[in-house]
């Protein structure tokens, strides 16, 4: 089954949607996984979750003045999410799961480099969302002034 | 109700040097399928065949395409990342998640298909991917989140 995201209101998904959203990918949990993992995931879900909402919002308010400074050229820009996805968050994610069982999973190079790929995904995507509600608005209101 | 899976079509094309996932590779998009569809999303749908027109069959979803405010026939062209190994499991993805604004429609699955004929004819599917149940947005923004690209979640696997 695949997730979808719908926000109503012909405007962008909030940036607490897009962090809940990141970290579900970040902390997926197996089948077959115990119910000390289930829990200890669950609550490391929540935690990320809180450090990625002000990830988000920093992603949408950079996006906008992006927007703001080129208009619709911002929409032919490389969908870029470097300036956004660094060591610092990463370490702050991993940071997270410290003192959990979890700890040892998330110190591991493999799992840190799928983490920064999560990120780099879910930023481009955010970035894109923002562009496309921005080029459909301008659509709208150069028809409502033709 | 849809079943995801990646299709037959796909299975059999891959052998015969029908698919490239290479950023520079084919050229591939995403449709949705609306509520009720007359025709069966499963394996067993090889073409997307003339998205929005004609009756839905294993190679023509035709009808069974979503319509509505914000939705573009044929859907949303996806941007290839390079596929890679991992586990003994080669997986693919896409750089972004497909997005549609100002939207207002239904849908309970999506299809992956070539948008291009460089290689073979061009609607043939990849994969079915199941929403659960309607997914409804009302003059909003609609994005189907891409699974994390590894081993056990990539949208694409081949093991």
């Amino acid at each position: 089954m695949s997730r979808v995201m719908i926000t109503d209101g012909n405007n962008v998904h909030p940036a607490d949607y897009h962090a809940e959203v990141t970290a579900e990918k970040i902390v997926t949990v197996g089948e077959t996984a115990s119910a000390e993992t289930v829990t200890a995931s669950r609550e490391l879900r929540k935690a990320i979750e809180k450090i990625l909402i002000a990830h988000h919002v920093g992603v949408g308010e950079a996006e906008q003045a992006a927007l703001a400074e080129h208009g619709l050229a911002r929409c032919d820009h490389p969908l870029d999410a470097s300036p956004h996805v660094n060591d610092e968050i990463v370490a702050e994610i991993v940071g997270a799961s410290v003192g959990t069982i979890l700890q040892g999973h998330f110190a591991r190079p493999d799992v840190q480099e799928v983490i920064r790929e999560i990120l780099h995904h879910e930023t481009r995507s955010q970035m894109n969302v923002h562009r496309l509600v921005h080029k459909e608005a301008d659509r709208l209101a150069k028809n409502a002034a033709s | 109700m849809p079943t995801t899976t990646v299709t037959d079509d796909f299975r059999r094309a891959l052998l015969e040097g029908g698919h490239n996932f290479k950023v520079a590779g084919l050229a591939y998009k995403m449709l949705l399928i609306k509520v009720t569809p007359g025709g069966t999303y499963d394996q067993t749908l090889m073409n997307v065949g003339t998205p929005g027109t004609g009756s839905p069959s294993t190679t023509n979803v035709g009808t069974d395409e979503v319509t509505g405010t914000g939705y573009t026939s044929t859907g949303f062209a996806l941007t290839n990342v390079a596929p890679a190994v991992s586990s003994h499991i080669a997986t693919t993805s896409f750089s972004v998640n497909p997005s549609w604004t100002s939207a207002t429609f239904s849908a309970i699955a999506a299809v992956i298909s070539t948008a291009d004929a460089t290689i073979g004819a061009a609607g043939r599917t990849v994969g079915v991917y199941d929403f659960g149940g309607t997914q409804t947005v009302t003059a909003g923004t609609f994005t189907v989140v891409i699974p994390t690209n590894s081993s056990s979640l990539a949208i694409i696997r081949i093991q």
